[in-house]
């Protein structure tokens, strides 16, 4: 490969590594987000 | 038909969740702050899912990877000039913060703030006309995509799109803002996992090896140089470069920053998640060039056809379809229904909470109640979906889908977007000037959207029709405007002062 093929595949594995571990921080801090959000809308229609 | 009774199961399962989801959520809905703005209740990780998904429609697929079958390794360039913007405004909180410590619900409500009515009404009435162009693109290329994947008949075409489009319709009027950030974090599960499962089958069903020998044979040295590219070019990388400082921008997304609890989050919601968006171009855009390596090593394989001539749009799902193995190819349909949903929904809202807020509410002298601006939002939808269905069905953008988003996308960021910046930043930034880059702006590149057809024109205007030329064009000449008529009407009209509060 010349040097520019390796540099965008070089790129490309950086950003799917990224991607990959965006998605793991995402799905874990997410799903307290979602219960802390479920929990807000709950005490809402309580107080109506 | 391609699919397989595992891959049926996969898409249904999706479905009810996601329709289960948003009728849950319609009883907790309490008023018009809660239904565009979560209440104001979006904590980091989840407005990271929401933005993530929502910026990665299925069009957004589609258009990149039609991108990467037309211009090769060179349109990667995108996705890093792409990842500069998102870092420069997570870095800088450039926009964003000024416009969360206003406490603004949309953007042109700054206008209103800044500048006066009359531009508050200008700005939305050219983000809303701006914004539903660039949606028309979207449900005619997440039809293409299921029609080709799935194997369906190409003659229903537009029933298929009137399906899609009444699903989507019926959460987003039901649901509003809490349904769709809820939904956004299964959405962004199944997404995330598709696109990288869909990746690795792609590359593998080629070699990699096959991948970069066939776009040096059929692109040369242009296939991975973009400044070289005849597809692509200095002109568009200057294009780009300076709507990358304005690309996380885009009222959607920026609904989602509006929607944290504070501007810290916003901050570092788009630095975050920016990194994810490198991979959100690249990716695609490998199918894409998988596509062109595909069905030159297997001439045999059917390429799809618009009349007479290749669809280069549709190379991607038909090679999705000859290559993803059963199952995978349902989760991939659902992740494509999972972003096509995600994105769809949010600028149906978005353009339609805009049309109401920036547009009627300003022009009403008495106040709209919250019950009558939910029935008002909820009915733009609807007529914001028919447009769509409309306007995809007939409008055939005259370069790639990408260009055609991006020109649109300019008409909004060159006039709405520029001239906040300016506004933030600038103290002499005054009414006339507002009005001159929002006009300036906003017409522009309508030349280049509708004007297809160069010889109809004077030499010297030919210009006009060149999406590269005129999108640079349009930021220079917006600016300029600003800045002139605010510098010569200061006397007539002072610029209004801003009070920023602290979080």
């Amino acid at each position: 490969m010349t040097a520019t093929q390796t540099i965008w595949t070089i790129i490309f594995v950086i950003a799917l590594l990224l991607f990959l571990v965006v998605e793991i921080v995402v799905v874990i801090g997410g799903a307290r987000d979602v219960i802390h959000l479920m929990k807000v809308l709950l005490n809402n229609a309580t107080k109506r | 038909m391609n699919f397989t009774i595992l891959d049926w199961l996969f898409v249904s399962f999706f479905i009810t969740i996601t329709t289960l989801v948003a009728f849950w959520t319609k009883k907790r809905i309490s008023d018009y702050d809660s239904y565009l703005l979560a209440g104001r209740s979006l904590k980091l990780y989840l407005a990271m899912a929401s933005l993530g998904v929502t910026e990665i429609g299925l069009v957004t697929l589609m258009y990149f990877a039609q991108q990467g079958y037309v211009s090769g390794f060179s349109g990667f360039i995108i996705g890093i000039l792409g990842l500069f913007g998102f870092i420069f405004v997570g870095k800088t909180g450039f926009i964003i913060k000024g416009l969360r410590q206003l406490r603004c619900r949309t953007v042109s409500e700054f206008f209103g703030m800044r500048f006066n009515l009359t531009t508050q009404i200008l700005a939305g009435i050219i983000t809303f006309i701006s914004g539903l162009m660039n949606m028309g693109m979207f449900l005619i290329m997440g039809t293409k995509f299921i029609l080709h994947v799935v194997g369906i008949p190409s003659h229903l075409l537009p029933y298929l799109m009137i399906g899609l489009l009444i699903f989507v319709l019926i959460y987003t009027v039901v649901g509003g803002m809490v349904s769709v950030v809820i939904t956004d974090y299964f959405q962004f599960i199944i997404l995330f996992t598709g696109i990288l499962l869909t990746t690795y089958f792609a590359i593998k069903s080629v070699g990699y090896g096959n991948i970069v020998q066939n776009v040096q044979a059929q692109y040369g040295a242009g296939g991975f140089n973009p400044f070289i590219s005849k597809d692509l070019g200095w002109s568009f990388i200057i294009w780009m470069l300076i709507g990358s400082f304005f690309s996380a921008m885009w009222p959607p997304a920026l609904s989602r920053a509006l929607s944290t609890t504070d501007s810290e989050t916003s901050r570092k919601t788009y630095l975050f998640i920016g990194f994810s968006f490198l991979g959100r171009v690249l990716m695609p855009m490998m199918w894409g060039i998988c596509a062109l390596a595909y069905f030159k090593l297997n001439p045999s394989a059917p390429f799809p056809m618009h009349g007479s001539t290749p669809d280069t749009a549709a190379a991607m799902p038909a090679l999705l379809a000859q290559i993803l193995p059963a199952g995978v190819m349902g989760l991939m349909t659902a992740a494509a229904l999972a972003a096509m949903m995600s994105t769809f929904d949010s600028y149906l809202l978005c353009w339609s909470s805009i049309f109401v807020n920036d547009i009627i509410v300003p022009l009403r002298k008495n106040k709209l109640s919250d019950q009558l601006k939910i029935l008002l939002t909820r009915l733009m939808v609807v007529a914001c979906g028919l447009f769509v269905l409309i306007w995809g069905y007939l409008y055939q953008p005259p370069e790639t889908v990408f260009r055609f988003l991006a020109i649109t996308g300019t008409m909004y960021v060159a006039s709405v977007l520029l001239t906040i910046a300016v506004g933030l930043y600038w103290k002499r930034a005054n009414a006339y000037g507002a009005i001159t880059s929002i006009i300036i702006g906003g017409l522009l590149p309508l030349a280049a959207i509708f004007i297809k057809d160069a010889s109809t024109l004077p030499e010297n205007l030919q210009w006009l029709t060149s999406d590269k030329i005129v999108g640079t064009a349009t930021y220079v000449f917006a600016l300029l405007g600003m800045v002139m008529a605010s510098l010569v009407t200061k006397k007539i009209c002072p610029p209004i002062k801003l009070f920023f509060q602290r979080e």
